[in-house]
């Protein structure tokens, strides 16, 4: 995989400025966008759409915390899959635990202030963990020995922020107002 | 994001010689009608027929033995030769038999189920039969005439067009249009999506910044898009809908609210005869559009022949109780859109209301209630959708230079692995043209072909989703499991068609598709597959991480198995002890369920293992093996 921070023209690590990330792409789209190339030969326009398509999948990537997490674990050399998936804490599992209870229950109770409260709360356990995330990964050691200790802890937040888009998700569901 | 950059103006080349003269028509080919519009003069322009008409009923009727007839002229026979008279064939592009149950027990046309591609034919009942896209290009073809007549060209010079369809649609359905424009003559330059073509229009004569979300009910779909619009740049920022909810279903509340006063009344099958079917149809939708402009309307039916006759008054409050559940529907989508998007609704700077539908006083209502604004109703809800196809054909034609649209693919797209989980290479509302690369390795030693199931949908495994097609790459040299490397490429172009390539990057060999149209998903479907993703999502993740493990397991455990003659001459006893203790804990976990636990069984196999791992290594590098193959070495597969 190319760089997506370089192709977007943004300075590498997790941390970044998201009104620029925008920004960038919006203006590399008004230059490369196909629709711009109506009237040039179908060679430049190929090469536009196929260009418009890598800014997108880079933008893709790194507009979403989790998938640049990926990315930048892949551009250090430590791509999904390889030393499998780290496992959570005793206390993350305990506590998802209990929210799940607590969410059933004020669903079965149609309990919306409830609902909205526990969502309240998972949101800002996912900016923490997203937080937690940036800080495994912005301040990782070069040497990747050094780093696996790291990059293992990055995986264990890459895992519980999936789980907590799952319930926020399922949450998110209960909420709405059934006719 | 108010201090975006000017478009930069590209230098114009001349046109190539071959290029037709006119201007790419741009066509909103719908459910219930059908208009076609052209960029001039740098406005769009609903071109008419010669009765000043622009609205081309998308009905068409193919009496026996003489040529179809297309718009209102079909509408009149409709009552007169039923059953070879096709209204809503839009309803039942990229469709088979079985997505369309509901729908066709009040169909007055027959359905039936083609041989090859799993795609529904309508049977004329004289021998014949047509596809429902055939029935679209015989439409596309009248909204071509109409064109030519109103412009003077030459049919030759309006050979162009940009075609709208829902933003819902999925890959099948967008193929089928496709082909449908190929058959009337037509090459499709871009194939647009309706809430957005509506946003091109709203924001033509407006500067700034503001970020709208477009409400389209029409006649057969519900598509809520979110743009944000910065003088000439459109930006589709999230889309959802549903293309099984519109106008249709609301005649279909009332149609079945009349065939319940009749069976009251009389013994006989209503819905049994196809004329009787058209004549409730037309009447139901009557009431409905009365009920628009007043609180009471009659839902007036009756068959002389039969001896049946029922005028039932209908009050608005009665309708609206009726249609309400499907309204609400409606409304999950745009709070999807909302959350997609990750704007909330004072983030909104207006909501626009577009498609016949939306005429409904209850449907401006609770929209009005649900964002907690009037909605902008100022455009012409007809029209609005054919005039943005004509300023997307501006701008395909190079003609309106100052404007450009970015959209998004509205559902994920991905291919199965094994154990049957989906695996999504691009997520819904992504921008496209998009691209996604993933790596996939083998499952079994000597593996020498992978079979590449390309699924569409938002769910966790590919049973739910909906299948787009299936490939294998063949030809790949033998080696051990998960030596090789497949890139698997999706290409959205941007059209929102998909094309699929695979390479074994260690020897070569490749192998493409471009996804045709194979089955038919409901749209109950669609939004059943949304809503079960939503409901099932735990259980989703549970069952798709065990079948992970199981894979895994079986891998470990195979390669252990292998190579226990090794293990027994290499490892002491302890260490051999626990390894086959670890081996008969993964046989017996074969139908264990829990993640945990499967979990565990793993990790103690793959400890157990890690002496036999390292004898095996210290053989390799000692060269007691070298001159023997690999395969040989881990064993030949079973």
């Amino acid at each position: 995989m190319s760089d997506p921070f370089a192709l977007l023209g943004l300075p590498r690590g997790f941390r970044l400025d998201e009104t620029e990330l925008h920004r960038r792409h919006l203006e590399l789209s008004l230059r490369w966008h196909p629709d711009r190339f109506v009237l040039r030969p179908a060679a430049e326009r190929l090469q536009a759409e196929d260009e418009m398509a890598r800014l997108n999948q880079a933008y893709g990537l790194l507009r979403d915390p989790a998938r640049r997490a990926e990315a930048l674990l892949a551009l250090r050399g430590a791509p999904a899959g390889e030393g499998t998936d780290a496992t959570s804490s005793p206390e993350f599992l305990m506590e998802m635990m209990e929210l799940k209870e607590e969410a059933a229950e004020a669903a079965a109770e149609r309990d919306r202030a409830r609902l909205q409260e526990l969502l309240c709360g998972l949101n800002v356990k996912l900016a923490q963990e997203v937080e937690e995330l940036g800080g495994a990964l912005d301040e990782l050691p070069g040497d990747p020995v050094e780093a696996a200790t790291g990059v293992a802890a990055a995986r264990a937040r890459l895992t519980e922020i999936a789980y907590l888009r799952k319930t926020r998700e399922t949450l998110e569901r209960a909420l709405i107002p059934r006719a | 994001m108010t201090d975006l950059p000017s478009l930069p103006s590209l230098p114009t080349l001349p046109v190539a010689g071959q290029q037709p003269a006119g201007p790419v028509l741009g066509i909103d080919l719908g459910t219930t009608n059908t208009l076609v519009a052209v960029w001039q003069d740098g406005v769009p322009r609903v071109l008419t027929g010669p009765d000043g008409e622009a609205l081309i009923p998308s009905v068409v009727s193919f009496p026996t033995g003489r040529p179809p007839v297309v718009g209102a002229a079909a509408l009149e026979r409709a009552r007169l030769d039923p059953q070879r008279t096709v209204h809503s064939a839009k309803r039942l592009l990229g469709k088979g038999l079985a997505d369309l149950e509901r729908e066709s027990a009040s169909l007055p046309y027959q359905l039936v189920e083609a041989g090859q591609r799993d795609l529904v034919l309508i049977d004329l009942g004289d021998g014949r039969q047509v596809s429902p896209v055939e029935v679209s290009a015989q439409i596309l073809g009248a909204a071509r005439r109409l064109a030519v007549d109103a412009l003077g060209c030459g049919p030759e010079d309006l050979s162009r067009a940009v075609v709208t369809v829902p933003a819902y649609f999925d890959d099948a359905q967008r193929q089928a249009t496709r082909e449908a424009a190929k058959l009337a003559g037509l090459k499709v330059l871009r194939i647009l999506n309706e809430p957005t073509a509506a946003a091109l229009a709203y924001g033509l004569d407006r500067k700034g910044a503001s970020r709208v979300l477009v409400y389209d009910l029409g006649g057969g779909t519900f598509d809520a898009s979110l743009l944000q619009l910065d003088d000439g740049v459109y930006r589709v920022l999230a889309t959802a809908g549903d293309t099984y909810l519109g106008g249709d279903d609301l005649d279909r509340e009332l149609m079945e609210l009349a065939v319940g006063l009749l069976r009251k009344k009389t013994d006989r099958d209503v819905f049994a005869d196809p004329a009787a079917r058209t004549a409730l149809r037309m009447a139901a939708e009557r009431c409905k559009k009365e009920l628009s402009a007043s609180p009471e309307a009659d839902l007036v039916y009756h068959d002389p022949a039969a001896g049946v006759a029922l005028r039932e008054r209908v009050s608005r409050g009665q309708f609206e109780q009726l249609i309400r559940p499907l309204v609400a529907r409606t409304l999950e989508r745009c709070e999807q859109v909302l959350r997609d998007a990750g704007v909330d609704n004072d983030g909104l700077d207006q909501v626009v209301l577009v498609g016949g539908s939306t005429r409904v006083p209850l449907v401006r209502e609770m929209v009005a209630e649900f964002f907690g604004r009037q909605p902008h109703t100022g455009l012409d809800p007809d029209q609005v959708v054919a005039l943005g196809a004509a300023a997307q054909a501006g701008v395909l034609s190079g003609a309106t230079a100052g404007m450009l649209l970015l959209d998004v693919t509205p559902l994920s797209l991905g291919i199965e692995t094994m154990g049957g989980a989906v695996s999504k290479l691009i997520h819904r509302n992504a921008p496209i043209p998009a691209r996604a690369i993933e790596g996939y390795t083998t499952y079994v030693d000597g593996q020498t072909a992978v079979k590449l199931h390309v699924l569409q949908g938002e769910r966790e495994m590919a049973a739910d989703c909906r299948s787009l097609g299936e490939f294998e790459l063949r030809g790949i040299p033998p080696m051990p499991a998960g030596l090789p490397k497949v890139a698997v490429e999706f290409t959205l172009d941007a059209d929102g068609l998909l094309r699929v390539r695979a390479k074994e990057e260690r020897s070569g060999v490749a192998a493409e598709i471009e996804i045709q149209p194979k089955h038919g998903l409901t749209d109950a479907d669609v939004e059943g597959m949304l809503k079960a993703a939503w409901d099932h999502a735990e259980g989703d993740m549970q069952r798709r991480r065990s079948t992970d493990l199981h894979t895994q397991l079986q891998t470990v455990r195979r390669a252990v198995e292998k190579n226990l003659g090794l293990a027994r001459q290499t490892l002491d006893g302890k260490a051999l002890e626990r390894l086959q203790e670890a081996l008969e804990d993964a046989v017996a976990a074969a139908a264990e369920e829990a993640p945990d636990r499967l979990k565990g069984v793993l990790d103690e196999l793959e400890e157990a293992a890690y002496p036999l791992a390292e004898a095996l290594m210290h053989q390799v590098a000692a060269g007691s093996i070298a001159d023997r193959r690999i395969d040989e070495l881990l064993g030949k597969q079973d």
